[in-house]
């Protein structure tokens, strides 16, 4: 087990309500764990508190199968962290800002030029990282999380500010670490990158996981059998919907099949967005 | 990698973001202005008076700007928070925040002998009580950069640790006796170069210095560094 939480719970300084209540989960190596919640849920306060940023918390964490509150800024040499905003040395070049950051650890680096190949950012750019956008100052970010090539990295919101073709670029390279052995910790309000990347997602609410599992095992048990035609009736369009779960809808679905001229035929699989509105009851704004 | 190893790099890290932010080039320039002032402008008998207060103007400046300056970009850029999730302890961290700008004020410092009494082998002597001084300088400046984030608060509250910093000034200009400021942390700076324009310095009294010197920094770097812990690594915590 890479990570083990139990009871986890945290109260920030001079508030009166914990943030964190007591989390109870555990994260297999090579597992894509997604931590998912709305804003103000508690999902960066719980990776801040698995990444020893925050102390002072409830119950207890091991990690590598160490107590978290033993462990010295050493720990870090197995661990990358990215966080939600970057956080680089703004008057420096990109090649700086990663190799004084590579000279920090104990253990073997990646190649500067590499992480910037890698992240489709330009190699050798003389110009200081303030006069880059703030998507490539967040791949930026992400790489440095990557220059100890860490078996476990947390990922706080990482497609933050890209554009599509960039998201998707990090998509793959998450599922690449993944298919290496890391172990991702991923902190996300996307359900959509939670969905295509996770092994398994908590829903986080007001402090408290609401509910652990695989994405497939969650939507099939909220799925329904309802399927939604849209075809021609004359010069109308039409839709209708249809409960395969009966035998008399099933056969008007046959019926209209065979005698309409179709458009358009979906099965309504929810989607994790909408387990996790049926499970939670909140929205995830 | 050892510590020293990671101390190093932190240092060269804080002293390229201070060259790429412009501070060395204005403190060195500083320096430079300062000797070309007193050699032109001013009489020769008043250099034992104004050379030691030159020095000590450099510790304040340097210490306490750049210090307070690297904590504030840190903070505002958060690059604090990449730091705080690397390999460098925060003791690591804070005592390169101290060492950079004491290098640059050593530096600076020993420009200012060497424009205008010249180099010498004694100068050598000056440079362990010119380092120590300097980190002390900064630990105050940190120390103060910790609690107010506010520019204009900031320069409120090092006005009195800048004149903290000044005081044994005092006896050299004869308005205290000469060992009052014995126990003071700027005054084996300056009184290493009392000695320096002199015949010879007194060795004895440099090495019961240095001690002094040391046992200063590490009691200020302590203290220091519990008040960086508190006020800055939770709030980067809270607030990351």
């Amino acid at each position: 087990m890479i990570i083990e939480a139990e009871g986890l719970g945290y109260t920030y300084p001079g508030q009166p309500d914990p943030v964190i209540r007591s989390l109870d989960f555990q994260i297999e190596a090579g597992e894509v764990f997604g931590f998912l919640g709305p804003n103000g849920s508690g999902k960066t306060t719980t990776q801040k508190l698995l990444t020893r940023i925050l102390p002072g918390y409830r119950g207890k964490v091991s990690i590598f199968g160490q107590d978290l509150r033993g462990q010295s800024a050493a720990f870090y040499n197995r661990v990358g962290v990215c966080f939600e905003f970057p956080n680089l040395y703004e008057k420096l070049t990109a090649e700086e800002n990663l190799g004084f950051y590579a000279e920090f650890f104990d253990v073997a680096t990646e190649e500067p030029r590499n992480v910037l190949e890698r992240l489709d950012l330009p190699v050798g750019d003389r110009r200081p990282v303030s006069k880059w956008s703030k998507g490539m100052k967040m791949r930026l970010s992400l790489g440095r999380s990557l220059l100890n090539r860490p078996p476990l990295w947390f990922l706080d919101e990482p497609t933050t500010g890209q554009d599509p073709a960039h998201a998707v670029l990090i998509r793959q390279l998450i599922r690449e670490k993944a298919e290496l052995g890391t172990s991702i910790f991923l902190t996300t309000h996307n359900m959509t990158v939670a969905d295509e990347l996770c092994d398994r997602v908590a829903f986080l609410v007001d402090g408290e996981i609401r509910v652990l599992d695989a994405p497939r095992d969650l939507k099939l048990a909220h799925r329904s059998q309802l399927a939604r035609v849209e075809y021609r009736n004359d010069s109308e369009r039409v839709t209708r919907d249809f409960d395969l779960a009966t035998q008399a809808e099933k056969n008007a679905f046959a019926e209209l099949v065979r005698t309409r001229e179709i458009e358009t035929i979906h099965t309504q699989e929810p989607t994790l967005e909408d387990v996790f509105l049926r499970v939670t009851g909140r929205d995830l704004a | 990698m050892s510590a020293a190893s990671r101390i190093t790099t932190c240092v060269r890290l804080n002293l390229r973001v201070q060259q790429r932010s412009g501070f060395i080039q204005i403190l060195l320039g500083l320096a430079l202005v300062l000797v070309v002032v007193v050699r032109l402008g001013l009489p020769e008998t008043l250099w034992p008076l104004l050379v030691p207060t030159m020095l000590l103007v450099e510790y304040g400046a340097v210490g306490l700007t750049l210090v307070a300056a690297m904590q504030y970009l840190e903070s505002n850029e958060k690059s604090a928070a990449a730091l705080a999730v690397s390999p460098l302890e925060s003791t690591e961290h804070v005592a390169a925040m101290l060492l950079a700008p004491a290098l640059v004020g050593t530096v600076a410092g020993l420009g200012i002998q060497a424009g205008l009494i010249g180099l010498d082998a004694r100068v050598l002597l000056l440079l362990p009580p010119l380092l120590v001084t300097c980190v002390l300088a900064g630990a105050a400046g940190l120390w103060v950069a910790c609690y107010y984030r506010e520019f204009t608060r900031f320069i409120l509250g090092v006005i009195p640790i800048v004149a903290l910093i000044q005081l044994p000034l005092l006896s050299l200009y004869g308005l205290t006796p000469r060992f009052t400021w014995l126990w003071h942390p700027a005054d084996a700076a300056l009184y290493s170069f009392t000695n320096l324009t002199e015949a010879s310095p007194s060795l004895l009294a440099w090495a019961g210095y240095l001690a002094l010197l040391v046992g200063f920094c590490t009691l200020g770097f302590r203290q220091v560094h519990r008040v960086y812990c508190e006020r800055i690594l939770q709030r980067l915590g809270e607030s990351t």
